[in-house]
């Protein structure tokens, strides 16, 4: 279904797909993830950096989570944290109830397995895999046959338009085809959120925007994401903008009403 | 010291240019050293895998070292001052002798001493023991103190008097005599005895060595004067000391020896003798026989670390790439950032060099304390003196140096050919299309060359030349072959002609391989090597279809990306298949020819009792008579042997060297014949040879190993002549080798016609040795056990051939399970080499390893990757090297001659197979269990969010 937007030959602005896809998801009531009081320090030497101070969020399945900030203000920190890939100080994070923090390393890893997918800005792809062999990994780690995870795996990169690309090795694609990979590699395992951080970070404006729009299809068939980002347009387009400032949340809504306010304060001024 | 200089020269020459950069551009070296001290644990990782090959040729020059200084000691301890003896004929008298050589007035002469020596039997009564052969001698002690320039060396300088009942024995036979000062011994010679008590128990030095044993003047003339047995009579000699003290003389000796013998040559029957020069010489023999043989067996070893270098550099340059990228980017010129590079890796090479030259001592004296009781070093001498030739240090080190910089050099150039924006963005080198015309061309010129080298070599019989060609050729023919065929069957058609080759060149030119030396077998095993190596690095589809299969149910993933990295980084793969392939495969071959030396015992045995049970040696002073041998009910067949020792000269050969020489007669035929080696081809048996020589005192079978020092190779063959000088005229006999015999056990030498011995040593001839065979139903133990009591006094020493097999073997055995073990440096290099590119391999993959945390990978799935990572590399590595190594000892056993007539059993040896792939295994996951738990324990988070 992602391969027949991108096949459509006349690409959305990134605001444009953000507008359509922003009444496609409908989110449910109840947290898939909820974060309460969550800090997290960062100690060098004698040297200690409050990364996060007391966070709280919720996210709801069907979200599309938009995360921005200032560089070094805490955003990457927050994904790390909310995704178990790092360790809290002080806090809670629950996903599907469960306290991520009160488990094992172990159980916590198999949760990540099972309910999360990963986009980064710099791909890590495995270099020595092929683009399919990359791919079917999250399956493979969750006990699915080989072969069937083989099947699905060419099976999400032709749904990213990728799957004539299938047996290149990561060196042999272009930055978009390797973020492309990534995303595929995020949604095989069909997790319950996907984080992505700085997933066009690293592209130029125009694989970018195929990146954003590819992000904004597979949130429109249903999928949770929290994408932490840089890029105005892209922060934009979301359902909601979470805002982080010094460690801290300062803003969290829907940024259209946001954009309204603004408008509506620069009309009256 | 050329070798020294030629290595020096090149070091300097390689250093130079690192060095002008370095002072010109200090930032070069603050660059160095702060990457160095910026990671401590790995620079000592990449120092102890460099300093293996280091080490490993240094410790081949330390065994010949302390081999060589354990045999020259015998020179202190059973020498001393004595440099030269004269040995006049029976009969004649010493002063005349010692007249003509005061009247020679010799320059380099600071010392003469008239001795008597015999062979006796020495018992202790009160100990109930005895050593049945002991060397007797006697002097004036009072002439013995002042007995050349220094009365140290003399071991008798504190003996002030010795009574006629007495006697003085060193440690040595009072030790194996069990008795002190003040205890009576029992001197049995000529058939008689008399009880002597020890006055002085003194340490084995010089004159104390010389004989077991000193005794009064006159002991030994009163006993040979009641003799009425044939025995060889007390010998009267006239000792020389030359000046200087023990191993000072050497260079005077050979003058003095003629100057003698001139002096002397009015005198009939004057043996002129230099046995300190002898031994000196032997010891030299022995120890650069010993270094040969452990720097060719080593040079595996040291290729192993070669490639290990390889390995640690290129993988230091690829984590640098980025930042080297940086530098290019910011303005360093490609010379620039090859020294930048150099710098670096240099310093990790000298302090490699200078610390595998201390670990070299330490393992070739280890080593040689090993190997010193398989080559009778102990027994002779008075421990393993830790004696190391500097030269052996300096040769070490520079060696080690060179090799380890002619790599960094390499790497360097290559490294900086990096693309810049490729390298700052840590983006693979693109594959090349299309090879370029310069690289066809080399290639062209490679294959010529290589055809021409190897056709060279089979037309001048030069086996390097044949081995080397072919491959040169094919692996040269490799870019052309890309032009004409997809790159995967070009580089299988090159791994397996290469291959193929290694395996064929032996049956199809067996006349040229099987002349050569050890030398063959190294470059052989490497053409094996790098064809097997490259074959399976190029089997990627095998690999991956074979880990698949094994990896059905959900089993496989941990091997699945522990086999990825192998089979993607082809070179690197290349380099550590290699290094475990080498090593393994001269282990193999050492385990199946020591499995084929044992499995051929019984076979070797039967060959050399010629159907007689138990071989008996007794005094020449006190021989049993034979006939009362043979009058023994367990005793039912009885060979007299007529043995001493002869000068020899050959074409081999500087000057003349001692030798024993053995007369036999028809009884020694009677029930059977003792196997050759390899014969003459007019002879239609070996029975035939042996009757030839008894007709024929012109001809002779000898060892294997005959007038060879050490372990040097043999050099004489059958047809082949070499000339027996007359002990008493001095006059030469030309003899002709009528068939080889196998390796001398028993010590007989040259095995000739008693109507020979008798020339040569005169009559009437003393039978000491014996061959007797046992009456039906009687033990061969027991026989023996029974025949040295009943012959105590005679000096009986009987052994059943089976016991002198086993312990041939035995040495045997013990020298091949040295060189294993010595081989098995080369093996820590391959394992150390896995744990350091295990542990750098966990830097590099750092963000890959947080991902895979990322995705859900537990840390049990991220450690068996990297273990299963090591494990496959050991276990391919392993198999490769036991294959090859067991198909090659199968050609050389059954194909080549080298193995006598007969040839040897080809046995699997299964025990050691089983270990051979168990422990390589088992330590490379060891080697790796450190890095791969580093890789497990990587927070996701801290992997993704960092460089390093």
């Amino acid at each position: 279904m992602y391969r027949n937007a991108e096949a459509s030959g006349s690409p959305m602005s990134s605001n444009d797909v953000g507008r359509m896809t922003r009444l496609a998801g409908t989110p449910s009531r109840e947290p898939l993830l909820s974060a309460r009081g969550v800090t997290k320090t960062y100690r060098t030497g004698t040297h200690e950096v409050a990364a996060l101070r007391g966070v709280d969020l919720d996210v709801r399945a069907g979200e599309l989570v938009m995360v921005m900030g200032p560089s070094g203000n805490g955003k990457t920190t927050l994904l790390n944290c909310l995704s178990g890939l790092d360790d809290i100080d002080a806090g809670t994070v629950t996903v599907d109830g469960d306290d991520l923090f009160a488990m094992s390393d172990a159980d916590r890893t198999r949760r990540r397995a099972e309910r999360m997918g990963f986009v980064f800005q710099a791909f890590n792809l495995i270099p020595v895999l092929s683009a399919a062999e990359n791919v079917e990994l999250p399956l493979l780690v969750t006990g699915v046959a080989p072969k069937l995870a083989r099947e699905r795996a060419r099976e999400m990169l032709s749904r990213v338009g990728l799957v004539d690309r299938a047996d290149h090795r990561p060196g042999e694609l272009s930055g978009g085809e390797q973020q492309r990979v990534t995303v595929a590699r995020a949604l095989v395992a069909e997790p319950a959120l996907v984080w992505a951080d700085e997933p066009t970070g690293a592209l130029d404006s125009h694989t970018a925007g195929e990146i954003v729009e590819l992000l904004h299809e597979v949130h429109a068939a249903g999928q949770t994401l929290v994408v932490v980002t840089h890029d105005e347009a892209l922060g934009r387009s979301g359902q909601r903008l979470v805002q982080v400032r010094d460690g801290l949340v300062v803003g969290d809504g829907d940024p259209m009403v946001d954009e309204l306010l603004v408008a509506a304060v620069a009309v009256t001024s | 010291m050329t070798a020294v200089a030629v290595l020096a020269g090149l070091a300097v020459f390689l250093l130079a240019p690192l060095a002008v950069a370095a002072v010109r551009q200090r930032t070069l070296v603050a660059m160095a050293v702060r990457n160095i001290r910026r990671r401590p644990a790995e620079a000592v990782l990449v120092v102890a895998g460099a300093l293996l090959g280091t080490a490993i040729i240094t410790s081949a020059f330390v065994v010949g070292d302390v081999i060589e200084g354990s045999f020259a000691d015998v020179a202190r301890t059973r020498y001393g001052p004595v440099d030269i003896t004269l040995t006049p004929a029976e009969g004649a008298d010493l002063d005349e002798v010692t007249a003509a050589v005061e009247a020679a007035q010799i320059d380099a002469i600071d010392g003469l001493l008239a001795a008597t020596a015999a062979t006796a039997t020495l018992e202790a009564p009160q100990r109930d023991a005895a050593v049945p052969q002991v060397s007797v001698v006697e002097f004036d002690l009072a002439a013995a103190r002042d007995f050349g320039s220094d009365p140290r060396i003399t071991g008798v300088a504190d003996l002030r008097v010795l009574a006629t009942d007495g006697i003085i024995v060193n440690e040595r036979t009072a030790g194996r005599l069990g008795v002190q000062a003040g205890d009576t011994l029992r001197l049995h010679a000529y058939d008689s005895n008399v009880d002597l008590e020890v006055s002085h128990v003194v340490a084995e030095v010089g004159l104390a060595g010389y004989g077991g044993a000193i005794v009064a003047p006159g002991t030994l003339a009163a006993l040979a004067e009641q003799a009425a047995v044939v025995a060889t009579p007390p010998r009267d000699q006239l000792l020389v000391s030359l000046d200087g003290g023990v191993f000072d003389t050497r260079e005077l000796s050979d003058a003095a020896v003629a100057d003698l013998r001139a002096a002397a040559a009015d005198l009939p029957g004057v043996e002129v003798e230099a046995p300190k020069a002898r031994v000196l010489d032997d010891a030299q023999a022995e120890g650069a026989g010993l270094t040969e043989v452990f720097s060719t067996i080593g040079s595996f070893s040291v290729l192993a670390g070669i490639l290990l270098l390889v390995n640690l550099f290129v993988m230091f340059a690829e984590e640098r790439k980025t930042e080297l990228g940086m530098l290019r980017a910011v303005g360093f010129t490609r010379r620039r950032l090859t020294r930048a590079f150099a710098i670096e890796a240099a310093v990790y090479a000298i302090v490699a060099a200078a610390a595998g030259a201390v670990v070299g001592i330490g393992i070739g004296w280890l080593v040689a304390v090993v190997a010193g009781p398989i080559f009778g070093a102990a027994d002779q001498g008075s421990g393993y003196p830790l004696v190391i030739e500097p030269a052996s240090l300096a040769i070490g080190a520079s060696t080690g140096l060179v090799i380890s910089l002619v790599t960094i050099w390499a790497t360097s150039l290559r490294i900086a050919r990096l693309n810049i924006i490729r390298a700052i963005r840590d983006l693979p080198e693109p594959k090349v299309a299309r090879v370029r015309t310069r690289t066809l061309v080399l290639g062209a010129v490679g294959t010529l060359v290589g055809a021409a080298a190897g056709f060279a070599g089979y037309l001048g019989d030069n086996a390097i030349a044949l081995c080397l060609g072919v491959p040169l050729a094919a692996f040269s023919a490799a870019p052309l072959l890309r032009r004409l065929l997809p790159e995967r069957t070009a580089r299988l058609v090159t791994a397996g002609t290469v291959l193929t080759w290694g395996l064929a060149v032996y049956p199809l030119f067996g006349d040229v391989m099987g002349a050569a030396d050890m030398t063959v077998f190294v470059v052989q095993g490497v053409v094996l090597t790098a064809g097997a190596v490259s074959l399976a690095a190029s089997l990627d589809r095998v690999w991956t279809f074979a880990i698949e299969r094994l990896g059905r149910g959900g089993r496989g993933l941990a091997p699945r990306l522990g086999i990825a990295y192998p089979l993607a980084r082809r070179f690197r793969t290349s380099m550590l298949l290699g290094m475990f392939s080498l090593v393994i495969f001269t282990v193999t071959i050492t385990t199946s020819f020591s499995a084929a030396i044992d499995g051929n015992t019984d076979a070797t045995v039967d060959q050399v009792a010629a159907g007689f049970d138990v071989l008996l040696d007794t005094n020449a002073a006190n021989p049993v008579d034979v006939e009362a041998l043979a009058a023994r009910p367990d005793v039912a067949a009885v060979a007299g042997l007529v043995r001493g020792a002869a000068n020899f000269e050959a074409v081999h050969l500087d000057g003349p060297r001692s030798w024993p020489i053995t007369g036999f007669d028809s009884d020694l035929l009677e029930r059977g014949t003792p196997g050759l080696f390899r014969r003459d081809e007019t002879y239609a048996s070996d029975a035939d040879v042996y009757r030839a020589v008894l007709d024929d005192p012109t001809l002779a079978i000898v060892p294997e190993n005959f007038l060879v020092a050490g372990v040097d190779v043999p050099v004489l063959d059958v047809g082949d002549t070499f000339t027996v000088i007359e002990p008493g005229s001095g006059q030469s006999r030309e003899l002709t080798i009528a068939g080889l015999g196998e390796a001398d056990w028993l010590g007989n030498g040259a095995l000739v016609s008693r109507e020979l011995t008798a020339a040569l040593f005169g009559a009437p001839q003393i039978v000491a040795r014996f061959y007797l065979a046992v009456a039906d139903g009687a033990d061969a133990d027991a026989v023996a056990t029974a025949v040295n009591a009943a012959f105590l006094a005679q000096g009986a020493d009987a052994r059943t051939f089976t016991t002198l097999g086993a312990e041939g073997v035995r040495e045997l055995l013990g020298f091949m399970a040295l060189l294993q073990g010595f081989l098995g440096l080369g093996l820590l290099v391959g394992i150390a080499g896995l744990g350091v590119v295990m542990v750098r391999a966990v830097r590099e993959r750092r963000h890959e390893i947080g991902m895979l945390r990322a995705m859900g990978f537990r840390t049990g799935i991220v450690r068996a990757a990297m273990l299963s990572e090591a494990g496959l590399i050991a276990v391919q590595g392993t198999v490769i090297g036991a294959a090859l190594g067991l198909i090659t000892t199968r050609q050389l056993l059954l194909g080549s001659d080298s193995f006598g007539d007969a040839g040897m059993p080809f046995i699997v040896p299964w025990g050691g197979l089983i270990l051979i792939l168990a422990l390589p295994l088992a330590a490379s996951l060891a080697a790796t269990a450190w890095p791969a738990s580093r890789a497990a324990a990587i927070r996701p988070a801290v992997a993704l969010r960092t460089a390093d």
